[in-house]
């Protein structure tokens, strides 16, 4: 789908590549498609009446602004949280963590906004987005005596550590082959 | 490659600096942070050995003096050792206590390293960010 979403940094527009990961294909793509959450049971009354959306978020000084159109439903409860914790990915410098950690992979983050758009449903809750030192990140949710860890690293596909404290279940895979499982596991923590 | 030296007693600090992105709310205690296991994932993981430091005359908070944006937490070298984990020292110029956490870090066993983590500077959990 065509891009809707436009990042300003700093009031200054950008092109798409300097724009970063809120602006490539995939993260236009999701936001896009979380703007479908509401309006899926009325898919043909929202195309003729889109509107124009902002939301603006603010980590280390710059300011980060994302621009898309839809149809102006009530965003779920977890998009600014998400989407904040991606801009302070999206700020770190070199050697953020003072261990020499890598500044985050833009392709990366893009990888774990597509997963995300699949995996949350509007009553999920919002993960904590987490900086790794390879340039990786990890989301995480810790709620109801159950850990999810989804770990992201750069090139490589996408792993997640589950364990629940009530039944002494782990589960240590790769996300794409347990996709349902995964979802399924994500439902059980609203 | 590091192998684990049997000099460090199993109840020696390990201290690392976390910084205030790798800090996630946690469950058992409402409204305060916990370290991410994202902290522990690295095959070499840097540390500093707290006995040394002392020796040298200098104190844990003192890790932090450049690094505003950084808390300080400890791990025993016996937890790092019982997850397969060797402990090494390593010194460098800038740094003579520094040490090395070495080994294939499986998922299960950072958040282990997380879990059991102790905080040292702030001296207990800070307050979720709000």
């Amino acid at each position: 789908m065509a891009s809707m979403a436009e990042i300003f940094i700093d009031t200054a527009e950008l092109t798409r590549a300097q724009c970063g990961i809120l602006a490539t294909p995939p993260a236009a793509d999701y936001i896009d498609q979380l703007s479908r959450f509401e309006r899926r049971s009325s898919a043909e009354s929202w195309r003729g009446r889109q509107t124009q959306r902002e939301r603006t978020y603010f980590s280390r000084g710059q300011t980060l602004t994302l621009r898309w159109r839809d149809s102006g439903q009530a965003l779920p409860a977890w998009f600014d949280p998400v989407m904040q914790g991606f801009a302070e990915l999206i700020t770190l410098e070199p050697n953020w963590d003072s261990y020499g950690g890598k500044a985050i992979d833009r392709p990366t983050i893009d990888v774990a906004m597509a997963l995300l758009d699949t995996l949350l449903g509007p009553a999920s809750p919002a993960p904590s987005i987490v900086p790794l030192s390879s340039g990786g990140l990890q989301v995480e949710w810790h709620r109801h005596q159950q850990d999810l860890e989804i770990v992201f690293e750069p090139r490589l596909a996408p792993e997640f550590f589950y364990k629940d404290a009530r039944t002494g279940v782990e589960e240590d895979r790769s996300v794409y082959p347990h996709l349902a499982l995964v979802t399924q596991l994500v439902r059980g923590l609203e | 490659v590091f192998s684990n030296d049997p000099t460090i007693p199993g109840d020696e600090g390990l201290l690392r600096r976390i910084h205030a992105q790798q800090l996630v709310p946690d469950e058992r205690h409402s409204g305060r942070v916990r370290v991410s296991s994202a902290a522990f994932r690295d095959v070499e993981l840097s540390i500093v050995i707290k006995s040394t430091l002392l020796i040298s005359g200098r104190q844990p908070a003192d890790l932090l003096q450049t690094h505003p944006n950084h808390a300080l937490v400890a791990i025993t070298a016996a937890k790092a050792r019982s997850l397969n984990q060797a402990v090494a020292r390593d010194p460098e110029l800038d740094e003579p206590a520094h040490g090395v956490v070495h080994g294939r870090k499986s998922k299960k066993c950072a958040s282990e390293l997380a879990n059991s983590a102790e905080w040292v500077v702030p001296s207990e959990a800070p307050a979720v960010a709000r």
